[in-house]
C-alpha cells in the first residue's frame, strides 16, 4: 500500500509514546538488507575511465593518430586525435585490480572495490546526465536517489535529516535540483551540510539558549491551549516537531565537530595534507562517516573546487586530473579503512561515480570531451563483491561492449543492497506509480557479494 | 492511509457497524468506480490494459470484450455471472506464487478486493465508462433528511453524501472570528484586518459576512492569492534550471497577467483559451497593452531548458513532452505525457493523441515578442504605409523586376525571396509593417525609392522596433545563405525551435548574428546606399531538421532581408545572381505632386514616434503546419504513422460535422475543444481545484489525475453541479463566492467524522508557505502592498551554491513584498518557502504537500527572516510609547491570530515581557527587545500557521 500512502501525503504521526515515528514508506525491507546507509562519492564533471580504472594499452599505439572508431557527436564538437593515457597502470591487492598512478591510496584498498567498467549514460551534457544520475530522469524536478532512500527506509536518527549533501565547494551542474525531493514530500530533500560555517541552515540558534528557553515556555503555553481547542493530529505533530527542532539544534554541532577525532584518524584522512583541497575533502569524508554512524540514510559527498573546473578536463587533462585525484584519493582510501576498522564498512555502501566518462580521443590537443557510451564506476562495502571487475569497454575504452549497464541498473543495485526491490518502492504521482528506476533497472548481479 | 489511521478505536467500531448494518446492505451492487476499476487498473492494466504492445497472453482486462474473450488455451478470464468459470478469480487467489496474479512476488489482492471482484462478476461484470470520460450530469440537488442545515443547493449535495454514509450534518458552525480568518486567508491569502474583525465581531450578521466576502473578492489581493494557485499548475519559475540556471526573459509578465485575469474575473473559457492560443484570439486590451491575450501563452514555455543539447531534436521533443504534461494535467486532469512511448497503460489515451498535441506544439514557436502598448501604433503604421503607397502611385513608381535567380546555380535551392514583402512572415512591433511599400521614408523626411521584395525594418523609420520570422522550413542542404543588410540588429537561424543560443552559444555558435553596429559615417547615410551582404550558416549537423529565420530590430538600428537559399556550397552565389537590379524608376519622386503624400507619411511617422514603445514578452506564435508522426517508443529518430495535429481522440466531438478544422498549428482548435461547454474534462478539473483550495481536500483527491489511477470523486453529482456552473459561463469569483457562502464552508471541522466517501470539514489546515510569510510581513508592519512588476531578487544563503548563482542576494525580507512577487529561481529555490511546501516548479502541482516537519520549526525559530521581521515588529511597538502593554498585546493577538487574547494569555504575555525586559542588556532598547522576543514567539505559535 506504499503508493496509497503516498497518495494522501504522509504526515508525521505522533505515537502514543510521544515520539515521532520514523517515517518510512516501507514497513520492512523487501529483501535482507546488506547495507544500512549509502555514501555517494560524486565525481563531478566526469573522470576519464581510461586514465583511472580501465587501462587501454591500444591507445598508446594510436597516440596522436586519427581515432580508429566512428565518433559520435560530442559536446564541444572539437574532436582531435587519439590520446593515450599519461598515467601508468599497475595491478594491486590479491585481486590484481588495475589502478592508475592517479590513485595510489585507493589502490591500497583495491580488494574492497567492485569496478564496473561498462556503465553508460543517455546524455553527453552535464546537466541532463547529472539529473539522470541523481534522479533516474534526464530532466530537473524528479526526486533524488537520496530522497527515495529516505522516503523508503526512513532514517534511524530523528535528530538528523535522512539525506545529507556534504558541500565540498562544487554543487553539481544542474544545481540543488540534483538533490530535490521532487514530487515526494519536501522533508526528503537533501539537506546541504557545509564543513565550514553553519553546518545546516537554520539549525543554529541566533540567540542565547536562555532566551530561547523563555520563548519556548511561552510558546508551549499558547500551543497547549490551541491544541485543546483544535483537537487535531496535525497540531499535535507540529508541537512535537517543535520540540524535535530544539534537539536538532544540539545534535548538529556535536555531529559537525571533528575535534574529537583522534590525531591518528585525522592524519589518516589527510587533515594535515599540504594540499588544501585534500584537507577539505578529508573533512567531508570524515563527516560522512560520522553521519552514517548516526544513522543518516544517504550521504552525498561533492567535490572540492580544485583548479576550478571539477573533473571536466576539456583541456589540460594532465594537470586537471592530477589535481582532482590528489584532492580525493587519500580521504577516500581513509574512509574505507576507517569504516572497516569500526565495523561499519559492511553496512555502508560506498559508490564512486560521475555522470559520464571521457573520450579516449582528444578534445583539441590535450583534453578529453564527455563520453556517455562507456565509463567506470565502482562500489565498495555494503554487501558488494570486493576486488571484482565487471563489464568491459572496447579496446579503446570508448564504448561499453561487454555487459553494458545503465544508470538505472546502478540505482537498482544500490536499492537491492539496501534491501529494497527497486520495482516495489513507488510513489503515486501524475497517474503513475513512479519509481527511481522508471520502467528500467536490473540488479548488477555480479557486483553483489 | 490517512483515513484508516485516523479512525480511533470507538469510531472504527461505529463505522463498521454502520457499514454492515445500515449503509451497505449485502445486496448492494458493487461500486465499479470505487471497488473494481482502481483495483484492475493498478494491479492488472500494466500487462492487460489499453497498451497493446506490452499486453501479455493476449488478455485485455480494461474492456468487456477483452475480458470475456476466449483465450488461446480455451479459458475465459471473466464469464459474466459465473465467478466459478472465471479464470481471473482462480489466478488472483491462487496459492502457488507461480500461478498467482499479479506475478513476480507482487502483493496479492486483499480478501476485500477479491470479494468485490467476485461479486462484480456475479452481477454481470458491467464495465462502466471511466467516470471522467462520461458527460457531466445536470442533476437537481438531492433532497436531504435534515432540511434545517443546508443554505444552498451545494449544501444539499454535500449533506447527501454524509447522510448516505450514515453521518449527520456537522454539529457546529465555527465561531465568527475563526470564520473571518478562514475566509480572509482563503480569498486573499492574508489575515483579516483588526478593523474588519472588530466590525464583524460586533455584528456577525449574514449580510456583514457577505459584504466582507465581496470586499475580499474585489480586492487586488484576491488575484495575488488565486493567481498563485494557477502558477502552481503552470510550473511557474523565472529561470531554466540546468547548468547555468539562465533566466526566462520577462517571466514575471506572465505572473502579472495571471493575477490580472483573476482580479478582473476573466471567464474561465477565455482564460484557458488564452493559455493555449492567446496569440490567435480576438485581441483583449489589458495591463497597458493593446492586446494582453498573447501573454497567456507563456504557459507553454515556463519549463526548464538546457543549453547546447548534443541532440537538438531530442531536446525539442523533451521540452514538448514537458508542455504536454502540463496541458494534460492542468486542463484535462489527464496524464497525457504517459502516452509518449506507448498507448496509456491505464487510461483510454492512445499514443496518437500525444503526437497530435506534439504536432500542434512543434508548429508553435517561442518568441520574445514586441507587444504594443499604444492603441494608435498599428493604425498609424497602416496609415503611413498607405500614404507611401499613394505617393508611389502619384510618382508612378514601377516595381523592380525583382527575382532571385539562384535556382540557376547548381545544387542550390531558393527558400524565400520575400517577393511579396514577407506576407507569410510573422512580425511583431511596427518596424516591419511597411515592408511592401515601394517607397521609403528617409530620416530627414524625404521619400526615396525602396528595394522591392524585401522585409525591411527601416522602410518607414529606423527608430521603430520589431521582429519578423519566416515560416518554418526543412533543412535539406548543408548551407543556408541569407542576403541581408543593416546595422545594430540581429539575424538568427533557429533549429528545431532551440533558442538558448542567445544565452550560451556553444554548439550553436554563429546561429545568432549581430549586424555591425553603425559607425558615425554609416549612420548618416541612407539605408538604401548600404551594401548587401550574404550571411552563410553551416547547418551540417542539422540537415533533416526544421528551422526558421528571425530578424530582430530591438532599437538603434535596422535590418533588411532580401532572400535566402540553401546550397551544398559554402560559397554563396555571386551577388549579381541574387537580384536583377533596378528597373525601378520614378517619374516624379521629388516633385510637388508627392508633397502632400510625403507630409502624410511624415505626420504618421512622427505620431508613431510619439507613441509609447512596445514591451518585450514571451509568447507563442504559429510557425508551420506540419503533422507530426508517432515517435516509436518515444524516439524522435524512429517515426511511425502520421497523426493529424491537434486532433485528439479524447476530445473528439460526438457530432463529427461540428468538429472545427485545423488552422496553422491547431492550437486554436485545441483551445476551442478543451473549453467547449459539452466536454467535461476542463470544467471538472477547474471546479475540483476551486473546491480543493477552499476546503483543503478535493472532491477528487488527485486534482491532476482523473484517470484510472487517480481517485474517484466522493460525489460526482456535486462535482458535476459545480462544473456545470463553470461550463455555463460562470466565473471563478462567482463559484468561489457561492462556495464560501455555503453552510458547509463554515462548519466546524471534526476529525472524528471524516470518511472517504463523504464530505467533511478538516479540523485544521496548515497555511501555505506564501500565507505564512505574508502574514508575518503584515503582522510586523513590514508589508508592502505594491502589486506587480519585476520580481524581488531571490534571497541567497550560504547553503545555496552552484553555477548560475546571482552575484547578489536579494533582501532578507523580500523588501516587504508579497511572496508571489519573490523571484522563483529553479536552482535557488527559497528555503523558507520550500520548508512549507511551495512546490518544486517541475510540472503541474494541483495539490501541495502539507508536510509537518522539524525544518518548519527551525525556519521559524532561526531563520534570518523570522528574526528580522520580529525585530521590525518589536521596534515598531516599542516606539508607540503612548500605548499600554495591554493594548499592544491586544493588537499583536489580532495581527497573529485574528482574535483578542484571553485573560490567561494576556497574563502570560505580560509576564513574558517582564522577564525579557529584565534580561535585556541594553536599557535604552529594553522595550524593543521585549516586544521583539514576544513577536518572535508568536510566529512559532501553532495557531499562527494553522487555520481553523
Amino acid at each position: 500500500m506504499v503508493a496509497l500512502a503516498g497518495l494522501f501525503g504522509r504526515e508525521a504521526l505522533a505515537s502514543d509514546a510521544g515520539e515521532i515515528l520514523a517515517e518510512r514508506a516501507l514497513g520492512a525491507t523487501h529483501l535482507p538488507a546488506r547495507a544500512r546507509s549509502v555514501i555517494f562519492l560524486y565525481m563531478d564533471g566526469g573522470p576519464s575511465q581510461v586514465d583511472t580504472f580501465d587501462p587501454k594499452p591500444r591507445l598508446a599505439d594510436y597516440n596522436g593518430k586519427p581515432f580508429p572508431m566512428t565518433m559520435a557527436p560530442t559536446q564541444f564538437n572539437n574532436n582531435g586525435n587519439t590520446l593515450a593515457s599519461p598515467w601508468k597502470f599497475q595491478q594491486f591487492g590479491e585481486s590484481g585490480l588495475w589502478v592508475s598512478d592517479l590513485f595510489p591510496h585507493v589502490a591500497g584498498v583495491a580488494d574492497e572495490l567492485c569496478v564496473i567498467r561498462s556503465m553508460t549514460s543517455e546524455f553527453s551534457e552535464h546537466t541532463n546526465a547529472n539529473y539522470l544520475l541523481h534522479t533516474g530522469s534526464g530532466i530537473p524536478g524528479r526526486p533524488s536517489m537520496g530522497a527515495w532512500c529516505a522516503y523508503g527506509l526512513g532514517d534511524e536518527n530523528n535528530n538528523l535529516p535522512g539525506f545529507v549533501v556534504l558541500e565540498g565547494g562544487l554543487i553539481p551542474p544542474g544545481g540543488l535540483d540534483c538533490f530535490t525531493a521532487g514530487f515526494l514530500p519536501a522533508r526528503y530533500q537533501g539537506s546541504v551540510m557545509r564543513p565550514v560555517g553553519e553546518a545546516i541552515a537554520d539549525a543554529t540558534p541566533r540567540e542565547k539558549l536562555e532566551a530561547q528557553d523563555r520563548k519556548r515556555q511561552l510558546i508551549a503555553r499558547l500551543d497547549s491551549a490551541f491544541l485543546h481547542e483544535a483537537d487535531a493530529e496535525a497540531v499535535e505533530s507540529a508541537i512535537k516537531n517543535h520540540e524535535l527542532a530544539y534537539r536538532m539544534q544540539a545534535a548538529v554541532p556535536e555531529l559537525a565537530s571533528l575535534d574529537h577525532e583522534s590525531k591518528e584518524t585525522q592524519a589518516l584522512y589527510g587533515f594535515d595534507s599540504p594540499d588544501p583541497n585534500t584537507r577539505h575533502y578529508a573533512r567531508e569524508c570524515c563527516l560522512a562517516r560520522r553521519l552514517v554512524e548516526r544513522g543518516v540514510r544517504f550521504v552525498e559527498v561533492t567535490c572540492p573546487r580544485t583548479i576550478g573546473d571539477r573533473w571536466d578536463q576539456h583541456n589540460d587533462l594532465k594537470a586537471g586530473h592530477e589535481a582532482n585525484a590528489h584532492a580525493v584519493d587519500q580521504p577516500i582510501a581513509a574512509l574505507i579503512r576507517d569504516l572497516k576498522r569500526r565495523g561499519l564498512l559492511e553496512s555502508t555502501l560506498i559508490v564512486w561515480s560521475a555522470e559520464f566518462g571521457r573520450t579516449p580521443f582528444a578534445q583539441g590537443s590535450n583534453g578529453r570531451d564527455h563520453n556517455p557510451f562507456g565509463f567506470t564506476v565502482w562500489m565498495a562495502g555494503g554487501g558488494v563483491k570486493g576486488g571484482a571487475v565487471i563489464g568491459a569497454t572496447d579496446e579503446f575504452g570508448y564504448r561499453a561492449v561487454e555487459n553494458p549497464y545503465q544508470v538505472h541498473d546502478l540505482h537498482a543495485t544500490m536499492m537491492h543492497l539496501l534491501g529494497v526491490d527497486h520495482r516495489r518502492l513507488t510513489f503515486r504521482f501524475g497517474g503513475r506509480d513512479m519509481r527511481l528506476t522508471d520502467v528500467h533497472g536490473r540488479v548488477i548481479e555480479g557486483a553483489v557479494g | 492511509m490517512r483515513w484508516f489511521s485516523r479512525f480511533r478505536a470507538p469510531l472504527v467500531l461505529a463505522f463498521f457497524m454502520l457499514e454492515g448494518a445500515v449503509i451497505v446492505p449485502a445486496a448492494a451492487a458493487v461500486d465499479y468506480d470505487r471497488a473494481i476499476r482502481p483495483v484492475l487498473a493498478a494491479r492488472c492494466y500494466s500487462c492487460h490494459g489499453p497498451d497493446g504492445e506490452s499486453r501479455k497472453a493476449g488478455l485485455r482486462l480494461d474492456t468487456f470484450a477483452g475480458a470475456t474473450a476466449t483465450l488461446k488455451d480455451g479459458v475465459r478470464a471473466i464469464v459474466p455471472g459465473d465467478p466459478a468459470a472465471s479464470e481471473i478469480l482462480a489466478r488472483l487467489s491462487a496459492h502457488d506464487p507461480e500461478e498467482r496474479m499479479p506475478p513476480d512476488g507482487r502483493e496479492p489482492l486483499t480478501a476485500t478486493e477479491l470479494a468485490a471482484v467476485r461479486q462484480w462478476i456475479q452481477e454481470g461484470a458491467v464495465y462502466a465508462q471511466p467516470w471522467a470520460f462520461r458527460a457531466m450530469d445536470d442533476g437537481a440537488a438531492p433532497t436531504v433528511r435534515d432540511a434545517s442545515w443546508p443554505r444552498s443547493e451545494i449544501d444539499r449535495f454535500v449533506l447527501a453524501t454524509r447522510e448516505a454514509a450514515g453521518l449527520a450534518a456537522p454539529a457546529q458552525d465555527i465561531d465568527p472570528a475563526a470564520l473571518l480568518r478562514r475566509a480572509s486567508f482563503d480569498l486573499t491569502g492574508l489575515p483579516p484586518t483588526e478593523a474588519d474583525l472588530r466590525a464583524y465581531l460586533s455584528d456577525s450578521s449574514e449580510a456583514n459576512f457577505e459584504a466582507f466576502v465581496d470586499r475580499a473578492l474585489a480586492s487586488p489581493a484576491f488575484g495575488e492569492r488565486w493567481g498563485r494557485h494557477w502558477l502552481d499548475l503552470a510550473r511557474y519559475a523565472e529561470t531554466l534550471a540546468h547548468e547555468f540556471d539562465y533566466e526566462i526573459p520577462d517571466a514575471w509578465r506572465y505572473r502579472d497577467y495571471v493575477i490580472d485575469c483573476f482580479n478582473r474575473d476573466l471567464p474561465p473559457a477565455r482564460f484557458v483559451a488564452e493559455q493555449l492560443a492567446g496569440d490567435l484570439l480576438e485581441p483583449r486590451a489589458a495591463l497597458g497593452l493593446t492586446n494582453a491575450a498573447p501573454l497567456g501563452t507563456a504557459y507553454l514555455f515556463l519549463g526548464p531548458a538546457t543549453h547546447a543539447p548534443v541532440d537538438v531534436r531530442l531536446d525539442e521533443a523533451d521540452r514538448i513532452a514537458g508542455s504536454i504534461d502540463v496541458v494534460g494535467r492542468s486542463l484535462l486532469g489527464m496524464t497525457l505525457a504517459c502516452a509518449r512511448c506507448h498507448d496509456h497503460k491505464f487510461d483510454p489515451i492512445p499514443t496518437r493523441d500525444f503526437y497530435a498535441l506534439a504536432g500542434a506544439l512543434r508548429n508553435t514557436r517561442r518568441v520574445e515578442s514586441f507587444l504594443d502598448t499604444d492603441p494608435r501604433a498599428a493604425s498609424l503604421a497602416a496609415d503611413a504605409t498607405s500614404a507611401l503607397d499613394a505617393a508611389a502611385r502619384v510618382a508612378s513608381v514601377s516595381p523592380e523586376a525583382h527575382s532571385l535567380v539562384a535556382d540557376a546555380t547548381p545544387g542550390s535551392m531558393r527558400l524565400d525571396d520575400a517577393s511579396d514583402g514577407g506576407a507569410a512572415w510573422d512580425q511583431s512591433g511596427q518596424a516591419f509593417a511597411a515592408s511592401r511599400a515601394l517607397l521609403g521614408c528617409s530620416a530627414d523626411g524625404s521619400l526615396r525609392l525602396a528595394e522591392s521584395g524585401t522585409i525591411d525594418s527601416a522602410r518607414l523609420d529606423t527608430q521603430l522596433v520589431g521582429s519578423a520570422r519566416s515560416p518554418a522550413f526543412g533543412i535539406s542542404k548543408r548551407y543556408l545563405h541569407l542576403r541581408v543588410r543593416g546595422a545594430s540588429s540581429w539575424v538568427r537561424v533557429l533549429i528545431d525551435n532551440y533558442w538558448l543560443d542567445s544565452a550560451n552559444a556553444l554548439l550553436f555558435d554563429g546561429m545568432r548574428r549581430r549586424l555591425a553596429d553603425a559607425d558615425a559615417t554609416q549612420a548618416t547615410r541612407d539605408p538604401r546606399e548600404w551594401e548587401w551582404r550574404v550571411e552563410t550558416f553551416d547547418l551540417a549537423r542539422f540537415v533533416g531538421e526544421r528551422a526558421y529565420v528571425e530578424l530582430i530590430d530591438d532599437g538603434g538600428g535596422w535590418v533588411e532581408f532580401d532572400a535566402m537559399l540553401a546550397s551544398d556550397e559554402a560559397q554563396p552565389p555571386k551577388s549579381e545572381l541574387w537580384d536583377i537590379d533596378g528597373t525601378a524608376s520614378a517619374v516624379d519622386l521629388l516633385g510637388p505632386s508627392t508633397n502632400a503624400q510625403r507630409d502624410l507619411v511624415v505626420a504618421a511617422r512622427d505620431a508613431l514616434r510619439a507613441c509609447t514603445p512596445p514591451i518585450r514578452a514571451l509568447v507563442a506564435e504559429d510557425s508551420g503546419q506540419f503533422d507530426e508522426p508517432v515517435h516509436v517508443r518515444g524516439s524522435p529518430r524512429n517515426y511511425g504513422e502520421g497523426v493529424p495535429r491537434a486532433e485528439l481522440s479524447i476530445l473528439a466531438a460526438r457530432n463529427a460535422a461540428a468538429q472545427p478544422g485545423t488552422i496553422g498549428s491547431g492550437r486554436l482548435r485545441l483551445a476551442g475543444e478543451i473549453t467547449d461547454p459539452s466536454r467535461p474534462f476542463l470544467w471538472r478539473t477547474l471546479a475540483n481545484r476551486v473546491w480543493l483550495k477552499l476546503f483543503g481536500r478535493g472532491i477528487v483527491e488527485t486534482p491532476d489525475d482523473f484517470g484510472q489511477l487517480g481517485a474517484a470523486p466522493w460525489s460526482r453529482e456535486l462535482l458535476d453541479h459545480l462544473a456545470m456552473k463553470l461550463a455555463r459561463g460562470g466565473t471563478f469569483k462567482e463559484l468561489i463566492r457561492a462556495i464560501v457562502l455555503t453552510r458547509a464552508y463554515r462548519a466546524l471541522g471534526d476529525e472524528e467524522t471524516l470518511a472517504p466517501t463523504a464530505w467533511g470539514a478538516l479540523p485544521v489546515r496548515r497555511l501555505d508557505a506564501e500565507s505564512i510569510r505574508d502574514a508575518m510581513l503584515l503582522a510586523s508592519g513590514r508589508f508592502d502592498p505594491r502589486a506587480g512588476g519585476p520580481s524581488v531578487a531571490a534571497r541567497l544563503t550560504e547553503h545555496m551554491q552552484g553555477r548560475g548563482r546571482p552575484g547578489q542576494s536579494g533582501p532578507v525580507d523580500g523588501a516587504g513584498r508579497r511572496s508571489v512577487y519573490l523571484a522563483v529561481r529553479r536552482n535557488f529555490l527559497d528555503p523558507f518557502m520550500q520548508a512549507f511546501d511551495q512546490p518544486v516548479p517541475a510540472t503541474t502541482c494541483g495539490k501541495r504537500h502539507t508536510s509537518n516537519v522539524p525544518a518548519q520549526a527551525l525556519a521559524l525559530l532561526n531563520s534570518d527572516l523570522a528574526h528580522e521581521l520580529a525585530a521590525f515588529w518589536g521596534k515598531r511597538l516599542a516606539e508607540q510609547s503612548a500605548l499600554t502593554d495591554d493594548s499592544k498585546i491586544d493588537s499583536m493577538w489580532f495581527a497573529a491570530f485574528a482574535r483578542a487574547p484571553r485573560e490567561d494569555e494576556r497574563a502570560a504575555a505580560v509576564e513574558f515581557l517582564g522577564g525579557e525586559r529584565a534580561a535585556a542588556l541594553d536599557a535604552s532598547a529594553r522595550d524593543a527587545a521585549a516586544y521583539t522576543a514576544l513577536a518572535h514567539a508568536l510566529f512559532s505559535a501553532k495557531e499562527f500557521v494553522f487555520l481553523r
